[in-house]
């Protein structure tokens, strides 16, 4: 039986540059691996921006999404320990139509997910609508606490359905319950694939728990291979409609892709 | 998810959860059901339980619980030091693999030590049949170490006959997994944890695909990313036969009860 990626997908978060353990990563073989997987859109950020100088990764960055227009975006990675200037810096970086959104990596950067100075980053966003990834939200409980407290915030949470502890407990469960709840009447609270360690079954307890329409397709492109993600969602018990929806639809209509 | 290759997955389990994840394979048959799902036409398959406390109760079940499928599973018994039971010395464990048709031993050192001193007699046991070593690492992020890698390397200099089989390792140890594999020729690894971009397509250019076996860590996890990363790969179609299915028949076809050196 033949699989047919019959969707053009749009990669929530991807990743542009070298890192550690993972190979082919100059930007022309990740347009081929999108090109191999029906991938459409990739929206990612540099490495280096995460784990080195946060300046010269965001530049790199822009420099691959200008070079394929078409076929990329990126996240403009703010350090909350360089916040001063953040204002300016914001606005200089996207005025050049190539940045979609912030992503934020608290735990690299020695940050709680709430500290003073993420709080300074949230609020930002919310006032200009920008979608912040965040790789940890922190706990369930934090997390919706955050989207109690910036109720604007455009949040995508990372790696997001890998967060279950392995083995899932009963009150695990129950937390992820709760967050759910929590955000039920708010817009904007989406959770992304992107993960190697996604318990069976995971993605679509998301899925059932916050609804399909939250959940955005990420595969961790360049740092992990894109098709072990995918391919959860195409053989993942899903209908072809909540196929289109995680793997397309939720994406473009987020970022106007 | 079905695609159109023979796949023998080398890392499978079932049993009775303490704490059950989303998806569980309590009876045998709940297995054989997830692999017809997939296509999975055999696999290596150890009685979790065994993780959890003494394995030999778990282990002596196994044989019992899979034997109407003994076409498709092929069982690997849990290793636990199993002090003060009737699987404990090296022979006790030796007259077992032969009676019960054990084709490997998964190692799990959560709360012991993988220590090649203190463990050799039951080493020297599987080393003289060829039985496939299998050793659980699971490192990365939010995961204790349960093992370095010095005992990994000192265990395959040591027990050169044996196959020795890292499993849930990838992501942030591909020096030590390349390294090994370089010095080594009865390291394998599987899999399921080899999730860096690009990383299975790089090991098999530098070190062939011999010693690469698919493996999902089912129930925990599912197949269907492996399998779909052997799809959509553009390895030959000679090194995906390999890694889906070879290799593994292989290793069991050669063990041995008899071959004692």
């Amino acid at each position: 039986m033949k699989i047919i990626n019959n969707i053009k997908a749009i990669d929530v978060h991807i990743h542009f540059g070298k890192g550690s353990n993972s190979y082919k990563t100059q930007t022309h073989e990740l347009i081929k691996s999108m090109d191999c997987l029906n991938i459409e859109w990739g929206i990612g950020s540099s490495l280096e921006s995460l784990v080195g100088n946060y300046i010269e990764g965001n530049n790199f960055a822009l420099k691959q999404v200008l070079q394929y227009k078409d076929r990329l975006k990126a996240y403009l990675v703010i350090n909350p320990n360089y916040i001063d200037d953040m204002q300016n810096y914001i606005e200089k970086n996207f005025s050049s139509n190539g940045f979609v959104g912030l992503k934020l990596h608290t735990d690299m950067h020695g940050h709680s997910p709430m500290s003073e100075e993420v709080c300074k980053i949230y609020d930002y966003a919310s006032k200009y609508n920008l979608p912040v990834l965040s790789h940890n939200f922190g706990s369930y409980d934090i997390a919706g606490k955050i989207a109690t407290m910036f109720p604007n915030l455009i949040m995508i949470m990372a790696h997001g359905t890998s967060r279950i502890k392995l083995p899932n407990t009963k009150s695990e469960i129950q937390s992820v319950k709760a967050l759910a709840q929590s955000i039920k009447n708010r817009e904007h609270f989406y959770i992304d694939t992107a993960t190697s360690v996604v318990p069976y079954g995971a993605n679509e307890l998301f899925a059932e728990i916050f609804g399909t329409e939250r959940i955005l397709f990420g595969s961790d492109m360049g740092f992990l291979d894109p098709a072990f993600s995918i391919a959860r969602i195409y053989g993942g018990e899903f209908s072809e409609q909540q196929k289109q929806s995680i793997l397309r639809e939720n994406a473009k209509q987020l970022f106007g892709l | 998810m079905k695609v159109n290759m023979k796949i023998f997955d080398c890392n499978v389990s079932y049993g009775f959860e303490i704490m059950p994840a989303a998806k569980k394979f309590e009876f045998v048959k709940d297995l054989i059901a997830d692999m017809d799902k997939h296509n999975i036409l055999k696999a290596m398959v150890y009685n979790c339980e065994g993780k959890q406390n003494l394995s030999c109760f778990s282990n002596l079940k196994l044989s019992e619980n899979i034997k109407s499928y003994k076409d498709r599973l092929c069982a690997v018994y849990c290793f636990r030091p199993n002090i003060g039971t009737e699987m404990y010395t090296p022979a006790q464990w030796e007259q077992s693999i032969k009676d019960n048709d054990i084709k490997g031993i998964y190692f799990y050192p959560n709360d012991y030590q993988f220590d090649v001193d203190l463990l050799g007699s039951y080493f020297q046991v599987f080393n003289s049949m060829k039985l496939p070593v299998f050793v659980e690492f699971a490192a990365g992020f939010g995961f204790a170490y349960k093992i370095d890698f010095s005992a990994l390397h000192k265990f395959l200099s040591k027990y050169t006959n044996t196959p020795f089989i890292l499993t849930n390792a990838g992501m942030m140890n591909d020096f030590e997994i390349f390294r090994l594999s370089e010095l080594h020729n009865n390291f394998y690894l599987e899999l399921s944890g080899f999730q860096g971009n690009m990383a299975l397509e790089e090991y098999v250019s530098r070190f062939g695909s011999e010693r690469l076996l698919f493996g999902s860590r089912a129930p925990f996890f599912s197949p269907v990313p492996m399998i779909g990363k052997i799809h959509y790969s553009k390895l030959k179609a000679s090194d995906k036969e390999n890694i889906c299915y070879n290799n593994m028949q292989r290793l069991v076809d050669e063990v041995n009860y008899e071959n004692h050196q």
